[in-house]
């Protein structure tokens, strides 16, 4: 589950994605590897300049989605650094979620 | 070294015209300064009565000098007065004394200073014999050694902006309203060069103080360190640009987005000085959807090249961002898109001030064109749309900001809309 946050200055500011479920520690927020914010929402976009207006809020909540899968890849000490551009187009890390969804299975 | 002189405020000179025909008057002066402004005068032996002295002049404080006179003469004193001060002379006491009809006083061992008035219809009595016409207030030091012409400034009735008229259109640029975002070293500079200009109305809109580290560049001095950057412009503009209301906003554009919108709809022109591509982008679509013209002005490169780019709301001019996108699709990429460069329009205390203020006050002028192009002053036609300036120029950048040597400018147009732009998308012509 996550939050939305529209700025006023939306659509050229991108809005603000803050996971609540599960919501990260505040601890996390200042460690760039968990890509978080130190406000708690979400690093997506490498740069905030990189939002030029044009683009889709669907494509936030797909990266916003990766996030959470690496989330749980870091919490399983599967990787010790999220992907500099996110799962959804960086294939590095596909074959630790095949991994992680085993130990998931086995520990149920 | 120059002479004393006096300051003949407009309350001053009104009640000499008032007068009978001679007065005593006290001056407060400044010694260190070697400048006199009147304090009080009378109407012959009566009384003296306080003239005021404009608020917050510098001769608020000072000595007072309750020996001095004021005079009624004919034409020739001030015409005698006007030909000895060009030729560092002066006019035997004598002389002096046969122009003044009433109440002269000899100085014996005491000199003191005199006003000598030509009443206004006076002035041009005679005026048909010669090439000059005679000044109506004159001021002399008055000693047994004779007169001796001493610099006199009047106050006009009309002051500011309204004295360039007819040369200068006054009346339509006071009706102008310009929202200034940004105001920093370039913003500070556009600020003091619009409202130089006479515009009726300055919005300041910036939520920075004033620092320490800005002093080096920023117009407003350091005794306003710690202060709202607009506070401390409206400030300074309120002491010396009375003709423009200044009006300070401690808003963010890109945060307090609603504030501004709400703001265009009594604004003619935006000026945007503000530091990074986001508030240019904001402004760009504000403008944009409020159907304002805007101007944007930075510096790129940590200050190679100064940028300045006008957007119209008009349906074959693009937005900013579609300018943007349309230097990449040719290839090119302003300075600060460039892999590395931190994507900001230059890094702190890369440029020298002077540089700074250039751009603002070219973005300045361009916004006061825009402004009266479209009131009907064709003489107001920019070369273009977008300016490069070749502050300190490096060899190695894509076009346009190719440029090679100091003081390069280059106009180009603009490009038209991108489509899919969600600024530009469903924009009737304005």
């Amino acid at each position: 589950m996550l939050d939305m946050n529209y700025p006023q200055s939306y659509p050229i500011v991108p809005p603000n994605v803050f996971p609540r479920e599960p919501e990260p520690p505040v601890l996390l927020r200042t460690q760039h590897r968990w890509h978080l914010n130190g406000d708690g929402s979400l690093c997506l976009l490498r740069l905030p300049e990189l939002w030029t207006g044009r683009e889709s809020v669907t494509d936030l909540l797909l990266k916003a989605s990766g996030w959470r899968i690496e989330y749980e890849l870091m919490k399983a000490n599967l990787i010790d650094r999220m992907s500099e551009n996110g799962i959804v187009t960086d294939s590095t890390y596909d074959h630790l979620v095949e991994e992680a969804s085993c130990q998931s299975s086995a520990s149920s | 070294m120059p002479e004393f002189c006096v300051v003949l405020t407009a309350a001053a000179a009104d009640a000499i015209r008032r007068a009978t025909s001679w007065g005593h008057v006290t001056l407060r002066v400044s010694r260190s300064d070697r400048t006199g402004v009147i304090r009080a005068l009378s109407d012959g032996n009566d009384s003296r009565k306080q003239v005021d002295i404009p608020p917050k002049h510098f001769l608020q404080t000072g000595d007072d000098f309750p020996n001095s006179l004021w005079y009624r003469v004919p034409p020739e004193t001030n015409l005698y007065w006007l030909f000895a001060l060009i030729k560092y002379s002066k006019i035997s006491l004598h002389d002096f004394a046969s122009m003044v009809p009433n109440g002269f006083r000899q100085p014996g061992k005491v000199a003191y200073y005199a006003i000598t008035h030509v009443p206004r219809g006076a002035t041009e009595e005679g005026a048909e014999n010669r090439d000059v016409k005679a000044p109506e207030f004159a001021m002399w030091h008055v000693s047994s050694e004779g007169a001796v012409p001493l610099d006199i400034d009047v106050q006009p009735q009309q002051t500011g902006v309204a004295l360039l008229a007819p040369h200068w259109p006054v009346e339509d640029i006071r009706r102008s309203r310009i929202l200034l975002v940004g105001a920093g070293s370039i913003g500070g500079a556009a600020a003091h060069a619009l409202a130089t200009a006479g515009i009726g109305a300055l919005h300041l809109l910036d939520p920075g103080r004033l620092r320490w580290h800005n002093l080096p560049r920023h117009v407003c001095g350091s005794r306003h360190v710690g202060r709202l950057k607009v506070e401390a412009l409206r400030a300074d503009l309120e002491l010396t640009r009375t003709d423009t209301r200044v009006t300070a906003h401690e808003h963010d554009v890109v945060r307090d987005t609603n504030s501004v919108r709400d703001l265009l709809t009594e604004i003619d022109v935006i000026v945007c000085t503000a530091d990074g591509v986001l508030p240019r982008r904001v402004v760009s679509h504000l403008a944009r959807r409020a159907s304002v013209p805007a101007v944007l002005a930075c510096v790129l490169a940590d200050g190679a090249y100064g940028d300045l780019m006008r957007l119209w709301p008009w349906t074959d001019h693009g937005c900013y961002q579609c300018r943007l996108d349309a230097l990449a699709g040719t290839g090119g990429l302003i300075p600060d898109l460039e892999p590395g460069s931190g994507y900001r329009t230059h890094h702190a205390m890369t440029t020298v001030g002077t540089d700074l203020h250039l751009i603002g006050q070219l973005a300045a002028k361009m916004a006061i064109a825009t402004y009266l192009q479209s009131k009907g002053h064709h003489d107001q036609w920019f070369a273009g749309e977008h300016a490069v300036l070749a502050l300190r120029p490096e060899p190695g950048w894509s076009p346009p900001y190719d440029l090679i040597q100091a003081g390069q400018v280059e106009w180009h147009p603009a490009p038209p809309p991108r489509p899919g732009c969600p600024t530009c998308a469903n924009i009737k012509s304005a």
